[in-house]
């Protein structure tokens, strides 16, 4: 169990469903006009289902999905899941753009996106047995 | 009464919206002749939950959320209060620019002009359910003008089965009152239920509003305020004192 699994573990005791969202800034992150803003999405995806998470762009940029953290216990990359940037439509997130991946610390899905607002979304492919704890940071235009 | 509750269960058809993703529940917006666009977002909500539904609007428009019906455990109309909210998807939930203490009723409770974008109805402030209810949330985006038009009075005439229900749908072309008369029933002394609502996206059965138990004779027997819209209906239901099918016809006024 990683450090950071350690430390969601009890947060999804606390939070059970979903998901906690923050801000902060990434001077280091994709930047198509200015210093980028990191949204965290922590949540539990449950077996056979998917969340998602909104957000606004408010100019034209690069959103980047790095999903850092998967608490299947099986180490960086073991467990893949999908990944997906959409709209937010009707009670669930309709993905534009979606890759299968595991987590890891680089950004897994990158797309230029106009202003508007738009949903990241994490969904079982298949492979999660057991409801697990996710971490995604969403990088947006400011 | 086991009857009755039947029927209105069958009336009320709904699928169950919930915080999580659920892509599969019917979303496709319908056009109507005055270019508005409606949705509807039917489901089940529970005591204490909070639930949103996300839609596009692609340019200027006034945007009605309309919180038609709100149907308890026993499958009758509830009158029972709950928020409901306008706003922007945001993180987990919809960011709320307006919020409105709503009864169910046939009137939008929130009118809000905005632009082309991504907005949220949001359903909460649930603690005053006893139990799940069947919701209906009329989602519609229309132009500021609207086309005037005159009342109208449809009649409806057709056969009730024993233990069944009929409906039918009737349009409203501008903000007014909708009126419904029993104006004859073949069985003598009975009485049946007679219920306003919004249609559902299957198009089968009424998502009721209000309903009353009426004998043929005066009336109206039940009007409410409605909005603009060509989705609302009217059901006969059997309550259970009809012996046999009976033949039934009512009178509808509506804007």
């Amino acid at each position: 169990m990683t450090r950071l699994t350690r430390v969601l573990a009890p947060l999804a005791l606390l939070v059970p469903l979903v998901a906690a969202g923050c801000e902060s800034e990434n001077p280091s992150g994709p930047s198509a006009g200015g210093v980028p803003v990191i949204e965290t999405f922590i949540g539990t995806l449950q077996v056979g289902s998917s969340a998602f998470y909104s957000f606004t762009v408010p100019n034209e940029g690069d959103v980047s999905l790095t999903l850092v953290e998967l608490g299947d216990g099986m180490g960086p990359g073991a467990t893949i899941v999908g990944l997906g940037i959409g709209s937010p439509l009707g009670t669930g997130c309709t993905a534009g753009v979606s890759i299968s991946t595991g987590a890891g610390s680089r950004a897994q899905l990158t797309q230029t996106m106009t202003p508007g607002v738009y949903c990241a979304k994490v969904s079982d492919t298949g492979q999660i047995t057991i409801p697990v704890n996710f971490a995604l940071n969403i990088s947006r235009p400011r | 009464m086991r009857r009755l509750h039947a029927i209105l269960l069958l009336l009320a058809v709904a699928t169950a919206g919930c915080g999580e993703d659920q892509p599969d529940l019917p979303t496709a917006p319908s056009v109507d002749t005055s270019t508005a666009i409606n949705e509807l977002f039917e489901g089940v909500v529970n005591p204490g939950a909070t639930l949103f539904y996300s839609f596009r609007v692609t340019a200027d428009r006034n945007v009605t959320l309309m919180l038609a019906s709100l149907v308890g455990a026993d499958a009758r109309p509830l009158d029972v209060p709950v928020e409901l909210g306008f706003g922007i998807p945001q993180g987990t939930g919809c960011g709320l620019i307006r919020t409105t203490s709503a009864r169910p009723g046939l009137q939008a409770q929130i009118d809000y002009g905005t632009t082309a974008g991504t907005y949220c109805v949001n359903l909460s402030g649930t603690s005053g359910l006893s139990g799940p209810a069947t919701f209906a949330i009329r989602i519609r985006h229309e132009p500021s003008e609207l086309p005037d038009a005159a009342p109208a009075v449809v009649s409806f005439a057709s056969q009730l089965a024993l233990g069944g229900f009929s409906t039918r749908s009737f349009p409203a072309t501008r903000k007014g009152t909708a009126s419904v008369t029993l104006e004859s029933l073949s069985q003598s002394g009975a009485r049946v239920g007679v219920g306003l609502g919004l249609q559902p996206l299957s198009g089968a059965g009424c998502h009721l509003s209000r309903m009353v138990e009426v004998e043929p004779g005066g009336g109206p027997h039940l009007s409410m305020p409605v909005d603009i819209g060509t989705t609302f209906c009217v059901s006969v239901i059997d309550v259970g004192q009809l012996t046999s099918s009976a033949s039934f016809n009512i009178r509808i006024d509506h804007p």
